[in-house]
């Protein structure tokens, strides 16, 4: 009998996967199914959304038949099951939920379309349906024309054993945040050959994301947010959970098919949220996300994508998620670090006599944003943080501050544990950087930055916009 | 091909009954003695007289097993779903026997093979891949139709075809 697990590409397959039950009067019933997942050596379960046919007939007859196709090959297996039991919470439901969740949500269709039980089903045999495919022409590469993003690395460098040891001294000798956050990207991309990739780290507020590094984009996106329970990684972020999406176009086809029947019946009569752009690449075909914890507390995500539909395999799940433990531990431990090096003598040297530009900052009280010529900057603590280190620029001319003494600033209304303020900082000197690259501030050593500003500044504080 | 006048399928609408001609995936379901069902890739259909009967092409390849359980019961579902959108419809009804296809036969499926080729090519399903099909020699499934279902995946799946929406 072939090996169930042998399978697990085929459990994200792009044509939907088939389920055949017969009810007890012997009448068949063949529909699609969203979501066959793997559960152990014997069994799989089945996605279950709405009350339908099929659960009649399999609470009157358990006997049951799936097929799936290999989106590589297009072999189809016919998994002969016995409808064992439902469950409606416990790790493979938690595991199936977070991904229909994310579907939902990315598709606007959270609370309609949703998980109602994961079914269990043993898998009593397995057929290789292969006869009505002609053998594949000599030369015909096995994954025809899908596109690939293979390693750039030579072969005999990806042992993953290797890899995670270069990924992790890396990390280890990443003497800040910053450092830590490009050695990571720059591991994935070169040593998995993962080109697009981001970290989003947990606000002050707990309940949002924001973008703190990413590789691979025409637009960095540093600064973008995302709520909790929004969207892909929204939801990872929500139930700190993995979540895996291949085949991202055949998922949300099947999502906005639902969407599209909803609203047509306007049966729910309940209010469809708008669907949220997918961040990042705008044809990505499939998503590896990772929550970022340490001892139970998320502290950000690890979002990668690719516009190949078969880019994340199972393994990668369990070995990145090895990756992303040294990951957050690295972003704990250097977040907090108080440490200071003495202050330097290094200093960058004066710019040359020339004509400066002028630059119009206003600070918003009312909602802590901070524009600079007519345009959005940044917001919220990082706001605060720009505006106190201008003004106290402008009126003491300070060029040089520590991370203490902002900690230790009440109006900065930074929480008094894990105050995300080395964080802040890389956002803020992301964000000066795009859109203001006369203002800097560059690290200068542990615990230290300096406040760099190559322009006259006007400074103006407004009570609201 | 024009939607029938009276049967189940005269109440499909005009968007559905397009759905089931079009370029599509089909799985034929059928069942053993044991009541253990079973689903092959169905490949082509065809509404025949006044809309009461269909024809389902089958690869030959694949009718072994349905063909053995259609000969012991009879019952045959039909599930048609639209790569492209997900919409899908179920046909519902009783074998009548198999005919013999011929030349016509053949060239209405290598059209339909065309039509399935470009809408699999767009969900990503390579052409090379798909041309791999062994769709011919098929055979010619006749079908009393009985019941026509909307299968398209929401609260209403399962609803008969020109009657109110109840999860069936």
């Amino acid at each position: 009998m072939i090996a169930l697990e042998d399978l697990a590409r085929c459990f994200e397959g792009v044509v939907p996967a088939t389920v055949s039950t017969c009810s007890a009067d012997g009448v068949p019933n063949v529909s699609s199914i969203s979501h066959v997942q793997f559960v152990d050596g014997r069994h799989v379960a089945l996605s279950r959304q709405f009350f339908n046919k099929t659960t009649r007939n399999l609470l009157e007859n358990p006997r049951a038949m799936v097929t799936v196709w290999d989106p590589v090959s297009f072999d189809v297996y016919a998994l002969g099951l016995r409808f064992v039991r439902s469950e409606t919470s416990g790790a493979t439901y938690d595991r199936m939920a977070t991904r229909i969740e994310a579907i939902a949500s990315h598709t606007g269709m959270s609370g309609i379309f949703r998980l109602l039980s994961a079914d269990i089903f043993e898998v009593t045999d397995i057929l290789a349906i292969t006869q009505h495919l002609a053998p594949a022409e000599p030369g015909t590469p096995d994954l025809s024309d899908l596109p690939v993003e293979p390693s750039k690395m030579p072969p005999g460098q990806r042992d993953e054993l290797w890899v995670l040891h270069r990924l992790s001294t890396r990390m280890n000798q990443a003497p800040d945040l910053e450092s830590l956050l490009a050695a990571v990207l720059d591991g994935l991309a070169e040593d998995f050959g993962f080109a697009h990739a981001k970290v989003l780290l947990v606000d002050e507020t707990g309940r949002r994301l924001f973008t703190v590094a990413s590789r691979g984009y025409e637009e960095s996106g540093v600064g973008s947010e995302v709520v909790f329970g929004e969207g892909l990684i929204g939801t990872v972020a929500r139930d700190r959970r993995p979540l895996r999406v291949g085949q991202m176009d055949s998922n949300l086809r099947y999502g906005r098919a639902v969407r599209a029947e909803v609203t047509s019946r306007a049966a729910a009569g309940a209010t469809m949220a708008p669907e949220i752009p997918l961040p990042g690449l705008p044809d990505a075909q499939s998503h590896l996300a990772l929550p970022l914890s340490v001892r139970g507390r998320l502290v950000g995500v690890l979002a990668l994508e690719s516009r190949n539909p078969a880019t994340f395999e199972t393994w990668h799940e369990a070995f990145l998620g090895v990756v992303a433990d040294q990951v957050a531990a690295g972003i704990d431990r250097l977040s907090v670090s108080d440490v200071e090096d003495p202050a330097s003598a290094a200093r960058r040297p004066p710019a040359p006599a020339a004509p400066r530009p002028r630059r119009s900052f206003i600070f918003y009280q009312n909602d802590d944003c901070v524009f600079v010529d007519g345009e959005y900057l940044i917001r919220n603590v990082p706001g605060r943080i720009l505006w106190k280190l201008l003004k106290t620029h402008q009126e003491q001319g300070r060029s040089e501050f520590t991370n203490r003494e902002l900690r230790l600033d009440p109006g900065l209304g930074l929480p008094p544990l894990r105050d995300n303020l080395e964080s802040r900082l890389i956002l803020l000197r992301q964000r000066l950087a795009q859109k203001c690259p006369d203002v800097r501030l560059p690290p200068r050593g542990r615990g230290r930055f300096a406040v760099e500003i190559e322009c006259d500044l006007q400074l103006d504080e407004r009570a609201s916009g | 091909m024009s939607k029938p006048l009276s049967g189940p399928l005269a109440s499909l609408s005009d968007d559905l009954f397009e759905l089931l001609v079009g370029p599509s995936i089909m799985h034929l379901a059928t069942r053993d003695a044991a009541l253990q069902p079973m689903s092959v890739l169905a490949f082509g259909l065809r509404i025949d007289g006044d809309g009461r009967e269909a024809t389902v092409f089958l690869p030959v390849r694949l009718s072994e097993m349905p063909l053995r359980n259609l000969r012991d019961n009879g019952q045959m579902a039909l599930s048609v779903v639209r790569p492209t959108t997900v919409r899908a419809l179920q046909l519902k009804g009783v074998w009548l026997g198999e005919r013999r296809t011929g030349e016509d036969d053949r060239l209405f499926l290598a059209d339909y093979f065309e039509a399935l080729t470009q809408e699999l090519g767009m969900v990503g399903v390579p052409r090379s891949i798909w041309r791999r099909l062994l769709w011919w020699p098929a055979m010619a499934l006749r079908m009393e139709l009985r019941d026509v279902f909307v299968q398209t995946p929401g609260p209403s799946a399962g609803a008969p075809c020109g009657k109110p929406a109840a999860a069936s």
